[in-house]
């Protein structure tokens, strides 16, 4: 299937442009009784009962970034999801956090 | 089913290094072998006036483009998560590294030896930009045709710039290549 099929051959989400690492957060089961719900969009709600980035969702679901944004706008416009931003306050991380990921990567 | 608010709302941190290189350098393989979940690759589909030779003179024309991107994830800790981005080899989707290059704690570019040029333009990039980067040398097959010093010259670096080697189907080399870079940027930031 032609990727934005599943769109509707919208290229652009309704609501304004996610980042990459924006979280994406169901609030809605995806059994939800909406007709209007395509299976991606269930497959996201599923997806998201806990909080993942909108890199994730394509990736786990294996739609381009572009379609998932626009799935992801649908759901934001039927208040089915909440988004927010990672946690950049720490750009540049400070010392701490970067020794963390260092052992983290050690440990690997 | 309406969800209960989530208990613990408060977003990880999220960190992003990129892997930048040539055309078939080895970037999947890269991100791949550290990633905790199987390599990903996601597409970014692009929409916009064409640019370059192929366009017909006074027809307005569209071009559709889907770009693959490889996407890996390492958790850290239970609040902070490592996002692996291999960007687009091909040069004429630098427009995408831009978004991609936003936050980025730093990059790694990946060489080969037999082709170091074409790691070239990965390099005037994130010099140009500013972002924190090292070079990591991918030795397949073990093969080692220069030492780090010879590349480093070649490439013409700044000295502070680390060059290392890796066998990125490893993951234990590979993680390495990731060590040394965020140690690269620990001493930036110090």
């Amino acid at each position: 299937m032609r990727p934005y099929t599943v769109t509707g051959g919208r290229a652009r989400p309704a609501t304004g442009a996610l980042d990459l690492l924006a979280y994406v957060e169901a609030l809605y089961a995806p059994e939800a009784d909406l007709v209007s719900l395509q299976p991606e969009h269930r497959a996201i709600l599923s997806l998201t009962r806990r909080a993942q980035s909108v890199a994730e969702i394509a990736g786990q679901l294996d739609l381009p970034i572009g379609v998932v944004r626009v799935l992801v706008g649908d759901l934001l416009q039927a208040n089915l999801v909440s988004t927010f931003d990672a946690d950049n306050s720490l750009n540049p991380p400070d010392e701490n956090t970067l020794q963390a990921v260092i052992d983290g990567l050690r440990a690997l | 089913m309406v969800f209960a608010p989530s208990e613990h709302r408060r977003p990880p941190r999220a960190l992003k290094i990129l892997v930048a290189g040539g055309f078939g350098v080895g970037k999947t393989t890269l991100v791949g072998s550290c990633s905790e979940i199987l390599p990903l690759q996601t597409e970014e589909s692009m929409t916009g006036a064409s640019i370059g030779t192929d366009d017909i003179v006074g027809v307005e024309t569209k071009e559709s483009t889907t770009v693959v991107m490889d996407f890996g994830r390492v958790g850290i800790s239970d609040d902070i998560v490592l996002y692996l981005f291999g960007t687009p080899g091909q040069d004429r989707f630098w427009f995408l590294w831009d978004e991609l290059a936003v936050g980025a704690l730093g990059a790694v570019v990946l060489a080969d030896t037999r082709r170091l040029a074409d790691c070239f333009p990965s390099v005037d990039y994130f010099e140009r930009r500013g972002t924190p980067f090292i070079v990591a040398v991918n030795c397949f097959n073990g093969e080692q045709r220069h030492t780090p010093d010879r590349v480093r010259d070649a490439l013409d670096l700044d000295p502070h710039v680390p060059v290392v080697l890796c066998d990125a189907r490893d993951r234990q080399s590979s993680k390495m290549v990731f060590v040394a870079l965020v140690q690269h940027v620990m001493a930036m930031v110090r």
